[in-house]
């Protein structure tokens, strides 16, 4: 039984983690067609990834551990494409790799571990760096809706253009994480491919996640204007094979 | 002993406040972010200092957790910016 605010992990080992890790979709965005019609401006992220979500290796965590689905599709990103870690043959960390490494890093108490905390973009920038020796660059978007379109827009458009790897979009308001996969700008406004880690439930093929809206185009305007958000973007230009 | 000076943006203000501190270079940075977010009166539990660093690009201050000041000023320089944390965690809309 978990104590209060705990997590039982229940009978989840590491081998069976890793197991189900490995049949997890790769390239979930694939076959999306253009959210906007006539000429677009397009920056798409480059390369293989694996689509993390609640629940997807076992381990519940429904209701706080977004933010950590969206770092391992990060980390997944860094593994399918950077040069290889001398520490690192996973494809991503688990949950609780990824609460010891704030512990170590001085970032969290050791009662952090264990817990159902949740983490942001800062997290998830002190984990890349961490364990990957990936640097990211975090962009503060104020509220209010204007800076997502000539702020947030323009620095994806240059991060897909030079780096290519997933960005992880936190907020204060809108408290869900967003895995961007890119983002399309046409004469009306721009439009973000968001991966959702907040699926959860039986394996679904890729056809059937995209139609769902698991992983879609989102218009900015579709947004929430009153919450800030953060942009966690790792630098991997310095890292590639 | 030596002293080393940040400018430190508070960049969730859009009129972008700043103030200047001047601290002892050996000080833990966890405590320049601490005086710096009490200065804006906000919360240092919840904001995190970040850089800027050349071309205008910002890099998270990876090492700075275990920092001491003057460290940190002789990597990033001095123009610090003050950010507020996002914690995700909830369910999709």
């Amino acid at each position: 039984m978990a104590r209060e605010g705990k997590i039982d992990w229940g009978m989840c080992d590491v081998e069976e983690i890793n197991m189900k890790t490995e049949t997890l979709l790769k390239n979930v965005q694939t076959g999306l067609p253009v959210p906007l019609p006539g000429p677009v401006k397009r920056s798409l992220i480059k390369g293989d990834f694996l689509y993390f979500y609640y629940g997807c290796d076992g381990q519940d965590d429904r209701g706080w551990g977004c933010g950590y689905r969206t770092l391992q599709t990060m980390a997944s990103w860094i593994y399918f494409n950077c040069s290889p870690h001398k520490d690192h043959n996973k494809i991503a960390p688990s949950l609780p790799e990824i609460q010891q490494a704030l512990v170590s890093v001085g970032d969290k108490p050791a009662s952090f571990s264990g817990s159902k905390e949740w983490i942001g973009t800062f997290e998830a920038s002190l984990v890349l760096d961490y364990l990957y020796d990936v640097p990211c660059k975090l962009v503060h978007v104020r509220g209010g809706g204007a800076e997502l379109e000539q702020v947030a827009v323009e620095e994806l458009h240059r991060h897909f253009e030079k780096h290519g790897s997933p960005v992880m979009m936190g907020g204060d308001r809108d408290n869900s994480s967003k895995g961007i996969l890119g983002v399309c700008t046409g004469t009306n406004g721009s439009y973000l491919l968001v991966v959702d880690p907040h699926y959860f439930g039986s394996k679904l093929e890729k056809t059937e996640l995209q139609m769902r809206g698991w992983v879609a185009w989102k218009p900015v305007s579709s947004l929430d204007r009153s919450s800030f958000y953060n942009l966690c973007m790792p630098q991997t230009d310095r890292k590639r094979t | 002993m030596s002293k080393v000076t940040f400018k430190i943006t508070l960049t969730s203000d859009p009129r972008l406040p700043y103030k200047v501190l001047s601290v002892p270079e050996s000080t833990p940075f966890t405590a320049v972010l601490k005086f710096a977010a009490e200065e804006f009166k906000v919360p240092s539990a919840t904001s995190a200092i970040i850089t800027n660093g050349e071309l205008c690009e910002t890099d998270l201050l990876h090492n700075a957790l275990s920092c001491v000041a003057g460290n940190v000023f002789l990597k990033h320089g001095s123009e610090l910016r003050l950010i507020p944390r996002d914690r995700v965690g909830g369910h999709r809309d």
